[in-house]
């Protein structure tokens, strides 16, 4: 190849590519080409910015603050495996519910709450002897449950006491005395009267059973439902607060002959 | 096609070879669009590491952690969104006694792009959820729940579309059914709109009405329920629906391993993922852009 030649061959080749290069570089459309992932593990192999945690210091110390405040004493260990189809926290977790919804239950409907019914599955920590917390009510009840009163008619307070003796566990209620030989239910008192299931019951619970948390079905479709707008943590706290030392035990009512 | 590709190699080559500076390799990069996504989903309060004692993850999660972790990787590309799933509140006290202050206003301290809603982030109610707004200085994206007779009407979108590196990416954002699992007088008159329509609706909206060049869904229907199949989730919605490239999850909290690659009713590969709970994990997908003249038939490569 002569010399000259090649020169215009190269030049030619370069203003070709010159030419691509702009057409190419021109703005398009792009295409998904490559996808990678990663699961990145926050743990303490990583550094941490001392900015975040500056910030969150002034809340962190408000909370514990208020987290660790004492509310009351407990001379016993609570817990929710004490007892025979009851508890020792359980049944002051009903006990607590209805003594603090009654007053506001009158106020809303002028009627008394007759029993108060939750699931056992709902008390979610024991309490040790020693100081009750702040923190100890949020371990006991970390949901923001709201308690109600349904109205019942007496067919379906039978299929809740079917309930209670089917499942034959300690479901936390107060305000009624049931009497057991061996497994299955003997007799039923409410109010210390023997149960009429021809009589309509007010039974306090909370919003998530009433809404068929734990198939607890027969508070569906109920006579009338009241909603109290208090949480059954903030019931708990507010008992806790006015007492000095806490008195429960197990007591009778549940009889099993 | 075969002798116009060879005169392209060639004379490529030829530039290289006459303008030197100009190397092939540092060209194709710079052609190649990088946008990183990284998530979180049901963070639930959670901003200090578990305890050392901690059961099941000891020593895991903490906020100030993942905020160095999302600086550094911005450094690396500044093309990267940080996204949530929902269920931002509730879980430790600090929402307790806040209501959700410190959630937002670490989100956006972290400067989050957006988040969907969660069913716990109703659990002071609407209200509570529209009086900790002005703390959050990230999008709200929720297609399917229709807040017009609420408080929340117009704080939210039902999609956002966000240009970076030249391109355009599409978010909408997909919520879990309310009734029975939030306290209908949590949700008010909030309504539960049915997602694949919506997603369907919006994911032809994003990327045929606006060219999006990448659609990503923020969703809190769960990612797979077992026993209970037919109930829609991240899993179900992916196969009845098209056009989305990327599913990041919450709800269930699910701990992928590594995203699940699912064939879409268009039968092309799309990716769902979730990384778990209170931020013990930060998801992180890539995705690279080439131009589309570029792209072979077999299409893009996944790997993960």
């Amino acid at each position: 190849m002569n010399a000259n030649l090649y020169k215009i061959m190269r030049y030619r080749l370069l203003l070709m590519g010159i030419f691509l290069v702009m057409v190419s570089c021109k703005k398009t459309d792009y295409k998904v080409k490559t996808i990678k992932a990663e699961l990145i593990e926050v743990n303490d192999q990583l550094p941490t910015d001392s900015s975040v945690v500056k910030f969150l210091e002034p809340y962190k110390i408000q909370m514990e603050d208020k987290i660790n405040k004492v509310l009351a004493y407990t001379p016993i260990n609570l817990t929710r495996t004490d007892g025979n189809l009851q508890s020792s926290l359980g049944n002051l977790y009903a006990d607590i519910c209805k003594i603090q919804s009654d007053s506001l239950f009158r106020k809303l409907s002028g009627k008394t709450i007759d029993i108060a019914f939750f699931n056992y599955g709902g008390v979610r920590q024991s309490i040790p002897e020693g100081n009750v917390t702040v923190s100890d009510i949020f371990k006991l009840m970390p949901f923001e449950n709201k308690l109600l009163v349904v109205e019942m008619n007496g067919k379906k307070i039978q299929e809740l006491f079917n309930y209670f003796e089917e499942k034959n566990q300690a479901h936390p209620f107060s305000g009624a005395q049931i009497t057991f030989k061996g497994k299955k239910i003997k007799s039923i008192k409410i109010n210390n009267k023997a149960f009429d299931p021809e009589k309509n019951y007010y039974v306090l619970t909370s919003d998530y059973l009433q809404h068929g948390g734990d198939h607890m079905d027969f508070f569906k479709d109920p006579v009338k439902l009241y909603a109290l707008d208090y949480k059954v943590r903030d019931a708990l706290l507010d008992y806790f607060k006015e007492k000095d030392t806490v008195k429960v035990k197990l007591d009778q009512r549940v009889i099993i002959e | 096609m075969k002798r116009r590709d060879f005169i392209k190699k060639t004379t490529v080559s030829g530039a290289f070879l006459t303008l030197g500076g100009l190397s092939l390799s540092s060209f194709q990069e710079e052609k190649l669009k990088h946008i990183t996504i990284l998530h979180t989903n049901d963070t639930h309060s959670h901003f200090e590491p578990l305890k050392a004692t901690n059961h099941s993850f000891p020593g895991r999660g903490g906020i100030a952690r993942r905020a160095a972790l999302v600086d550094k990787i911005r450094k690396e590309n500044p093309n990267t969104f940080l996204f949530d799933a929902g269920d931002i509140f509730q879980g430790t006290p600090y929402f307790n006694f806040f209501g959700g202050e410190v959630e937002f206003k670490l989100m956006s301290k972290l400067r989050y792009d957006a988040s969907t809603i969660g069913n716990h982030d109703f659990d002071n109610g609407i209200d509570g959820l529209f009086k900790q707004l002005p703390h959050a200085k990230f999008d709200f994206i929720i297609a399917n729940y229709d807040f017009s007779n609420t408080v929340m009407d117009g704080k939210t979108s039902p999609y956002k579309i966000y240009h970076k590196a030249g391109l355009k990416i599409g978010v909408f954002g997909l919520g879990v059914g309310l009734e029975g699992l939030v306290d209908s007088g949590n949700y008010k008159e909030t309504k539960y709109l049915d997602p694949v329509g919506i997603a369907q609706d919006m994911s032809r909206i994003l990327k045929e009405e606006k060219y999006c060049d990448l659609v990503i869904c923020l969703s809190h229907l769960g990612y797979y329920y077992k026993r209970n199949p037919d109930k829609i989730s991240d899993l179900t919605l992916a196969k009845q629906t098209q056009n989305i490239d990327l599913i990041i999850g919450g709800h269930t909290h699910t701990f992928l391993p590594k995203p699940t690659i699912v064939k879409n009713s268009a039968g092309e590969n799309m990716l769902i993922n979730q990384v778990g709970k209170w931020g013990l994990n930060l998801g992180r997908v890539d995705f690279y852009f080439d131009d589309a003249r570029n792209i072979s038939a077999k299409g893009k490569s996944i790997i993960v």
